[in-house]
Parts: C-alpha cells; structure tokens; sequence
C-alpha cells in the first residue's frame, strides 16, 4: 500500500532534496564545462603550437561531456521536483508535512 | 616576460654576431698582406648585412625568441583547477594524476547523493531504474570526468615546462657560445651542457578508471616532472667544442639543431598523448563518462512512494 499523509510528506521530501541536490550538482557541472571551455591555449607563435590542435579537441570533448552531463543532471532534478509536486497538490497532510520538512534545515534531517 | 626574454636572446645573438664580425675581419686582415713586407692589401670587401648573413648567427636564434610566454600557461591550469574542484564528489579529494595536488573535501551536493540511497523511500520498477542506472554510476562518472580534467592540467604543465626549459637551454647556448668567441674561439675542452626540455616533462602511470568492471580501463598522460610519480625522459647534452671561432658558430649552431630535436620530440610526446585520450573519450569508454537519463516521469505507476 503507497504512502500517505504524514510519511507520504516523508517521501516527497526526500524527492525534493534529492532534486535539489541535483540542481546544485548541475550548477557544479555547468560552471565547471565553462571553466574547461576556456582554458585554450595560449595564442599562436607558428612553428611551436603544434600540440594546439589535439589539446583543442580534448579540451572540447571534455568541455561537451561536463554540459552534456549537466543537461542530463538539470532535467533529471527538474522532473523530480515536477513529481513532488504533483504528490504534494494531491493529499493535504503531506503538503503540510512536506512543507515542514522542505523549510527545516536539511542536515538535521540527516541530508 | 615574453618581450624581455625575446629582447635579452636577440642580444646575445648580436654580442655573439659582433664578436664572430670582429674575428672574421681580423682573420681577413690577416689574410690578406703581403707576406714579406707585411703591408695589408685590398680586401675582399662585404657590408655588415653580409658578413652577418654568411654567419647565420641571427637566423640561427630569431625563432627562438618567438617561444610560448610559461606563464600563460598558468591561468589554463588554475581554470582546469578550478574545473576539478567542482566535481569533488569524494571525501579529501585529491587531483587524480597528481594525489599530492590536494582540492579539498567533497562539496555538500555531492555528498547527499553519494554513500546512501536519497530515494529510499520510493520503490517500484521507476525508482529502481533511476538507482541503478543513475544514482549508481553518479560517483564514477563524475569521478571519471575528474580524471579527464587532471589529464588535461598535467598536458599544460608538461607544456609549461616546455617552454621554460627550452627558453633556459637556448638562452644557456647562447650564453656559453659568447664566452667561447669572445675568448677567441679557443675552446680545447668540450663544453658539455645538459639540456632540460625532455627531463622536465614525465610519462604518468596510468589512472584508472571507476566502475571499468573487468576492462581495466584506464588514461595515461604526461605532465610536468618533479611534481608527480612519473617516469622521467632521458637526453643527450649539447656540446661546445672548437679551436676557432667558425668551429664555435658551428658547434653552437649544432647544439640548436639537437635542442630543436629535443623540443620537437617532447612537443610530439603531448601531443600524441593527448590524441590517445581523445581516442579513450570517443571509444565504449563513453559509458564511463555520460550519465543515461533516468526514464522518470510525472505519473509514472513505476515511482511508488513508500517500501
């Protein structure tokens, strides 16, 4: 039998952090594929940038994955978070409990 | 830093061209006078800008002095630093090429997603999917994507180091051919001058990946030696040798070839190295980097609150 009330509160809670961790973690993944993208090189001096090329395709492969991972990560934390709300519009007791819990500090919740 | 270090090389290029001038004529002069009455006769006559061009001396250092500036090397490793202590998905986390490198402690988001399950609450075919192909592969992945970016910072220090080493050999060349033809050229013992550009950079173990499973997965790179267990590239030293100053200009310009083939060769050390991990990023190795979208969904019957 699902949850409801009170421990329903309980687990969307736990669908709200988790989607709100995401969101960190792909503000984390986002600023860091920035930081990649711009670290090129040092600017052309013709015989002694050989290395230019392959340090640029690296550079961008790694660049892609990091933003790729952030979209994954973004749209992962913003269905999670589309989810808790639809639980929460759905039974009274557990917005009211969720509600207690999302406004509590969450490293006394054990996050 | 740059300009200066292109200013002070092509100085000592013209002290050395001047000094090469100045034994030239007098050789010339000498030369060229009656052998018994020893009254000098006409000479054959050459402008400065082709006695210095039969030298060579400046063609020999000009592109030189055209070397990458270090220093600009440093804000590409503080922004892959600073890339690497984003992802600090673990406790005390260390650079992965270098361990000595340390970033920090894990970032609070990381922390309450890594170590225990954030959904333990939820059960159902959905809740399931979005453990095992999500939250399960999170740590290595991101752990992974880490892994790139220290591989990525060790190929800027190893340029770095490059760059400095050569700037030092080519500038120590220079230095030690002024001395030798300022003293006439006569150098009975060979100068020998160890060259730095292929033992400052260093070939790292190789780093494994998290979550290869059986495949034993893993990147090498090369970076900078001294800072990291790595192992170092040996090379031949440049020697100065002669009993004229011609014999000087051409040990010196020999000793540019061999510096030039050390540079070439440690340039083509990175670069291979960093092909062969864009070969490693394109291959199946992907499943070790991009994270597969949980199949979630609003109203999934498969995400069921409570166990």
């Amino acid at each position: 039998m699902p949850d409801h009330g009170d421990q329903l509160g309980v687990d969307i809670n736990e669908l709200y952090r988790t989607a709100h961790f995401l969101s960190d973690v792909q503000t984390d993944f986002t600023q860091a594929a920035v930081a990649v993208d711009e670290a090129f090189p040092p600017g052309s001096s013709g015989q002694w940038t050989t290395m230019a090329p392959a340090w640029d395709q690296l550079r961008l492969a790694i660049a892609d994955l990091l933003a790729n991972n952030a979209q994954t990560i973004g749209d992962t934390s913003d269905t999670l978070t589309a989810i808790a709300e639809q639980y929460v519009a759905t039974d009274q007791a557990a917005a009211v409990q969720f509600l207690a819990l999302a406004q509590s500090d969450p490293t006394e919740q054990g996050w | 830093m740059t300009v200066a270090f292109a200013d002070d090389l092509m100085h000592l290029s013209d002290e050395i061209e001047q000094a090469a001038m100045n034994d030239w004529k007098t050789r010339v002069m000498m030369e060229y006078h009656d052998v018994n009455t020893g009254v000098p006769q006409a000479t054959p006559w050459m402008n400065k800008d082709q006695i210095s061009k039969q030298l060579g001396i400046h063609d020999a250092f000009q592109p030189w002095s055209l070397l990458p500036d270090p220093d600009a090397f440093q804000p590409v490793a503080d922004k892959l630093s600073q890339a690497m202590g984003l992802l600090r998905v673990d406790a005390d986390f260390s650079n992965p090429v270098d361990p000595s490198d340390q970033i920090g402690a894990a970032r609070q988001e990381y922390q309450a997603l890594v170590g225990h399950d954030p959904i333990s609450n939820w059960s159902g075919a959905t809740a399931d999917n979005f453990r095992n192909k999500f939250l399960d592969h999170f740590k290595a992945n991101t752990e992974n994507q880490a892994i790139l970016i220290a591989v990525l910072k060790a190929a800027a220090d190893a340029q770095r180091a490059i760059w400095t080493n050569a700037r030092h050999d080519i500038t120590s060349i220079a230095q030690n051919a002024l001395a030798a033809v300022r003293s006439g050229g006569y150098h009975p013992n060979p100068l020998v001058m160890g060259l730095t550009v292929l033992a400052g950079i260093a070939s790292i173990a190789a780093v494994p990946f998290s979550g290869g499973g059986s495949l034993a997965l893993g990147i090498t790179a090369i970076g900078a030696a001294g800072s990291i267990a790595s192992t170092g590239v040996g090379q031949d030293p440049v020697t100065l040798t002669g009993h004229s100053v011609p014999e000087i200009i051409k040990s010196m310009k020999s000793g540019i070839v061999t510096l030039q083939d050390s540079v070439t060769t440690a340039c083509r050390k990175v670069e291979v190295s960093l092909l062969d991990n864009l070969v490693v990023v394109g291959l199946d190795a992907q499943q070790l980097f991009a994270m597969a979208k949980p199949t979630l969904a609003t109203n999934d019957p498969g995400l069921i609150a409570g166990r």
